[in-house]
């Protein structure tokens, strides 16, 4: 027997080439090469999303990038990805991205946290590796830490030289808790987000002056996991925002991330992703 | 693994069942999957209500039909019923349900062992595209009898399907 990962991905790839098409979910399951009952059960355990979800999803997240890079008709991009009316494209846009089709298209740009990406062979290998899927649901109190911030706008070297770097003026660094908190101003996408690069402060800590210092706020947090590599974080990212919190009935409280380091102070891979999160 | 055929009269069954998605966790948040859930809940009812379905067929065996509806191809939801034969319908409580299995010549295909966690229903599938049968209902059953020692014993398990059908005389106009 094929293995399921590759079988599930032939559908997904189906569905990429078939976004504007009249599918089905049968039809995902024969370019699975699976019976369709099998199929629904293999890929909601592969995907963590039933087949349907994930048509539907694909299919809103291309249409909210046609919103805002294209001038076309509303209702036309909603005929192009096989909405059959303007009520019911808009009922499923909002469902999604939490506001109509015209405020997303006034907003003028696709938030790549929460569009939904074509599912990969790594991704899919990636969340089907270890148990981390079901986060921790915690209460933490506010957190004050200081480090080094910088822009991120892609890769992760940036963050790297941050730790390794003269400015980081704190004595006893190596007894301290290291955090990367992640905050998405409006014009991230543009210009990247901004990672500060931290550690718990103490009074009795002694810093320089290069130092930011920030104060987290006490909350509810979802806490993940992560297992697996550096580059495996952005995958555990996508499915915390494109696949976890959709379901969870829950939203981001403030617009954070907080990545977790190990004792290890030689690991520059996170353990642990937290959000901050709050009922619906 | 080629079917028996076998005609079987009508049968009443009395259950409960679930439409949607079998597989579908997101609102659980369990690892259970749906029919895993209905038939906890079922076994449960007759627990707490053991004469509550009456005239029960002599036969130490349970039902599980999966029914075929137009959102099954597009959108992937069936609905799973499970249940008992009754040999009458009289009194059937509120929280049960009954189905009306057809009287229909059926291919009974016999899954041993780690066979009834795999994708039998593409074995069935390939069957019907080489016999000359098609579905002449949209629904499949399996008979749970003693033969099958649960999911943690499947390799001593045996577990038959029925899949009702009906000759196609001509092979050209098939489908």
């Amino acid at each position: 027997m094929s293995d399921p990962l590759f079988a599930i991905k032939q559908a997904i790839d189906f569905v990429e080439e078939n976004l504007q098409d009249e599918i089905v979910v049968a039809d995902m399951a024969s370019a699975a090469g699976y019976s369709l009952f099998h199929f629904v059960r293999t890929f909601n355990k592969v995907v963590h999303h039933t087949p349907y979800d994930y048509l539907m999803r694909r299919r809103l997240s291309e249409a909210a990038d046609a919103l805002v890079s294209s001038d076309r008709r509303i209702i036309d991009i909603a005929l192009e990805y096989c909405f059959h009316s303007s009520e019911v494209f808009s009922r499923a846009f909002k469902r999604m991205f939490g506001i109509q089709p015209s405020q997303y298209r006034t907003g003028g740009f696709v938030d790549p946290r929460f569009a939904f990406s074509p599912k990969t062979l790594p991704y899919l290998q990636h969340i089907n590796r270890g148990d981390f899927l079901a986060p921790a649901l915690i209460q933490r109190d506010a957190v004050t830490v200081m480090g080094l911030m910088t822009r991120v706008a892609e890769g992760r070297q940036d963050i790297q030289q941050l730790w390794d770097s003269p400015g980081m003026e704190i004595s006893n660094l190596a007894e301290l808790s290291r955090y990367g908190i992640t905050t998405y101003p409006g014009d991230w996408v543009e210009k990247g987000a901004f990672y500060l690069a931290a550690v718990a402060m103490n009074a009795t800590d002694i810093a320089g002056h290069t130092l930011v210092t920030r104060t987290f706020p006490a909350g509810d947090y979802a806490a993940f996991k992560h297992e697996g590599s550096l580059e495996d974080l952005a995958y555990t990212r996508d499915f915390i925002y494109q696949s976890w919190l959709p379901k969870s009935g829950r939203r981001l409280a403030y617009p954070l991330e907080i990545e977790c380091y190990g004792e290890n102070k030689e690991d520059n891979t996170p353990n642990q992703v937290l959000i901050s999160i709050e009922s619906l | 693994m080629e079917p028996v055929i076998s005609q079987k009269s009508e049968m009443k069954l009395v259950g409960m069942s679930f439409f949607g998605d079998p597989f579908d966790t997101s609102d659980t948040w369990t690892e259970e999957n749906q029919i895993g859930r209905l038939w906890q809940r079922f076994m449960g009812y007759l627990q707490q209500n053991a004469n509550a379905i009456k005239h029960t067929a002599a036969e130490k065996a349970m039902y599980e039909v999966h029914i075929y509806h137009p959102e099954t191809f597009e959108k992937g939801l069936f609905e799973i019923f499970v249940g008992v034969r009754v040999e009458q319908l009289e009194a059937v409580p509120v929280d049960l349900l009954v189905k009306n299995l057809p009287a229909s010549e059926y291919a009974v295909f016999t899954l041993a062992g780690e066979q009834i966690a795999s994708d039998w229903e593409m074995i069935i599938e390939n069957w019907l595209a080489r016999e000359s049968y098609r579905r002449n209902h949209p629904f499949s059953y399996q008979y749970y009898d003693e033969r099958f020692k649960g999911l943690e014993n499947i390799t001593e398990s045996f577990l038959d399907v029925y899949l009702p059908i009906e000759k196609i005389e001509d092979r050209s106009s098939k489908k």
